[in-house]
């Protein structure tokens, strides 16, 4: 070892021993990496796709590939369809056309890349996939029929991206048989549809013939395909509410007072009348008040209470059945609401309460009238009771707050409420005369509860997709429901069944599109409608 | 030669901390007598940096052990608003490329390392002029200054940016009062996003030229 050697390495070692920080090797990204070549027999030309790493400068690379045995520039520019990089997942890709069938190396390396920096790089050996069909498209008419999605698959245009290529168009009529038109109308620019101006025929058949804008005016291949104009699709929506009545109030207050002064006492009573009218607003026609039955009227004094009073519960039954027989609307009738006022701060006694259950119970089988009953009392409820019963402690009827002790009854409890619908109830959704035609027909998307469909008497059985419209049979449901039958005005909510349908007009044996633009079957075969549910 | 440098190195400290204390400097036999009437004497610095602007260009070299031979061109320009102390601002770039080693892997196996090519790196620090002295060399005489300095470093590689610092100690030579020449050598670690963010060190030598002027 020379003395200048010795002193450089001493140097160098010196240097090393400082200088440090972990370094691992992994694949440059300048590597091309997945080289694919695809040689389309269909065009006759040669696809190369391969990519480089994320986040490179693909300004700064160029690509070299062997041809006739020597390696040679990639211009992307002279290729006959359009070539270079293209975004891709953490990656950067190229794609590159050639002309003719590529032959390969004997080697298989075909390709590399050249680098400032980062040098010369050489891509993985890789064979030539020979594919029959590289271009071919599925036109398909949008919704509205305004535009055609031509659907092209593109073998030059990467998984996931859009076209590449431009395409000479041309949309011409069709009698079943679609051949190549060999007049365009204009050139794609970027988009995969094109316009359709003009009304369609009836038979709503086209022919499609598509032609790739190759970049070196050389020879392109022509496809055509038939496109089908979309149906002309009407969405509907029946939202049903089931009808329901409402009961209207009987009111009957009993009077069980200790006010010795007469006319305090009458006041008393008429200003409860008073109090309690806006429950006699509920129902057709109204309520009826009758007349106070003064349990206490004792000795000429109305409010004066009296232990051998009785009350005849069954009388007085009979004579408000009798009324609400005579006077009840409706199927389900009357609710009788009976007010029983007492200010005593004793017990009640034994026999009113066994009076007042008795007065309650009898209206239980009656199909006019159901009753409930209000205690107004200073006596202290018992379990029982206070769940069936509505019980307050007695409020003077001259205080704010009677008036919110009733309106605060009437919420919670009116109106009392019944459904009037039936099982066998029909409710039509579309007839000749409702859709103005009779080359209709009729598709059921979705229903909420579950419908059953008929069509005139006849049912329309759960595997049928489309029915037409006849006349004279229009298209109805029946639908099951929860019975409700005097339900108090908190526990209410109305009984919907929401219905969608689909109505179709024209080219109904087309194929059709989903609302988010998906193509589907034709609409007559598929049983989903166009619009979600 | 080497050890000629090396024995002025260690002369240095010595030499530099006595010419900041400005202590009475013994005669040595091979000196003029000095004048009986005088017990001490002072000679004027040769070169004054106190309120100066001095401005270096030169060339380093950036050590990493990152499989990158990063030799490169520098430029410093430094503010003396005392005669110890300068702020300065500093910048390099790099013409680096892979080593023999490296450049072999790569062209086997596609393989490269992680560690990013160093482009250049941008500097702000202060710089600390610890002392001052002269040795006889051979038949001339070198006027010195041992220096130390420490920045904050942010340093480009492959477009990615690498904070860290730069801590140092360095010599300089006056050759004239206005003309200098300036040898440092620092530790510079640094963090860089390889793989993942790694923790590196590196080793920066330096030598350039410079001149000085009062603005």
């Amino acid at each position: 070892m020379d003395r200048r050697r010795g002193d450089r390495l001493w140097f160098v070692a010196v240097l090393g021993m400082t200088a440090c920080g972990a370094v691992s090797f992994g694949p440059s990204r300048y590597l091309p990496q997945e080289l694919s070549i695809v040689w389309s027999e269909q065009e006759d030309v040669t696809v190369f796709r391969w990519k480089l790493g994320e986040r490179i400068d693909a300004g700064d690379v160029r690509f070299e590939l062997v041809r006739d045995g020597r390696w040679t520039p990639i211009d992307f520019d002279a290729a006959p369809f359009p070539s270079g990089d293209y975004d891709c997942p953490r990656a950067t890709c190229f794609l590159f056309s050639l002309r003719g069938r590529y032959q390969p190396p004997a080697d298989g390396v075909v390709l590399r890349s050249v680098h400032a920096h980062h040098g010369t790089l050489m891509a993985g050996a890789t064979d030539v996939e020979p594919v029959q069909i590289t271009l071919s498209a599925k036109p398909r008419f949008r919704a509205g029929n305004g535009h055609v999605a031509l659907a092209i698959d593109d073998a030059l245009s990467p998984a996931n991206t859009p076209v590449r290529r431009r395409f000479r168009w041309s949309l011409v009529e069709s009698d079943g048989a679609c051949e190549p038109a060999p007049i365009f109308e204009a050139i794609t620019e970027g988009v995969e549809e094109v316009p359709f101006r003009g009304q369609p025929s009836d038979a709503g058949r086209y022919c499609v013939t598509l032609q790739p804008v190759a970049d070196d005016a050389g020879a392109a291949v022509t496809v055509a395909a038939e496109a089908f104009t979309h149906p002309v699709l009407e969405a509907h929506t029946l939202r049903y509410v089931a009808p329901h009545e409402k009961a209207p109030v009987y009111l009957q207050v009993i009077v069980d007072l200790e006010i010795p002064n007469s006319t305090r006492c009458e006041a008393t009573v008429a200003k409860v009348q008073e109090r309690l009218q806006p429950l006699l607003r509920h129902g057709p026609g109204g309520g009826h008040a009758f007349e106070p039955i003064w349990l206490a009227h004792n000795g000429g004094v109305k409010c004066r209470q009296d232990a051998s009073a009785r009350l005849d519960a069954a009388s007085l039954a009979e004579t408000i059945k009798q009324y609400a027989n005579q006077h009840a609307p409706g199927r389900f009738g009357a609710t009788v609401v009976f007010v029983y006022l007492s200010n005593l701060a004793l017990p009640m006694r034994a026999e009113t309460e066994a009076a007042l259950v008795e007065l309650v119970d009898s209206f239980f089988l009656e199909p006019l009238a159901r009753a409930s009953l209000w205690v107004m009392s200073n006596t202290t409820a018992r379990g029982e009771w206070e769940a069936r019963y509505f019980e307050t402690v007695w409020t003077s009827p001259f205080d704010k707050a009677f008036e919110d002790l009733v309106k605060t009854y009437d919420t919670q409890r009116f109106p009392v409420r019944s459904s009037l619908h039936r099982a066998t109830d029909r409710i039509e959704l579309a007839s000749a005369g409702s859709v103005g035609g009779t080359d209709v027909l009729f598709k059921h998307c979705s229903a909420t509860p579950v419908v059953r469909l008929k069509q005139g008497d006849r049912s329309i059985p759960t595997s049928q997709t489309v029915s037409p419209v006849l006349p004279g049979e229009p298209i109805s449901f029946t639908v099951d429901l929860e019975p409700a039958t005097r339900v108090e005005a908190v526990e209410w909510s109305d009984q919907v069944v929401t219905v969608r349908y689909e109505l179709c007009r024209r080219w109904c044996t087309h194929p059709f599109e989903s609302a988010t633009g998906q193509p589907q079957p034709a609409w007559t075969t598929e049983s989903r409608c166009r619009e979600a549910p | 030669m080497r050890k000629a440098a090396l024995f002025v190195c260690l002369w240095l400290g010595s030499v530099a901390s006595a010419a900041q204390e400005l202590q009475p400097v013994s005669p040595e036999a091979w000196l003029p007598t000095p004048e009986a009437s005088a017990d001490v004497r002072v000679q004027q610095r040769f070169a004054v940096k106190d309120g100066q602007l001095r401005i270096d260009a030169g060339g380093e070299w950036l050590a990493r052990g990152d499989y990158y031979v990063s030799p490169g061109v520098q430029a410093t320009a430094a503010w003396w608003w005392r005669e110890q102390w300068a702020a300065e601002v500093s910048g390099a770039w790099y013409f680096s490329g892979m080593n023999a080693a490296a450049r072999d892997l790569r062209a086997r196996t596609g393989r490269v390392p992680d560690s990013r090519r160093p482009q250049g790196v941008a500097r702000l620090g202060l710089r600390h002029s610890a002392g001052y002295g002269k040795i006889l060399f051979g038949r001339r005489v070198v006027h010195l200054e041992p220096q130390v300095f420490a920045r904050l470093s942010l340093l480009v590689a492959e477009a990615y940016p690498s904070p860290g610092l730069d801590l140092g100690a360095g010599l300089l030579f006056h050759l004239k009062p206005w003309l200098h020449v300036r040898f440092d050598v620092a530790v510079f670690p640094h963090l860089e996003r390889r793989t993942r963010w790694t923790f590196v060190t590196g080793v920066v030598p330096s030598l350039s030229v410079g001149v000085g002027a009062s603005p």
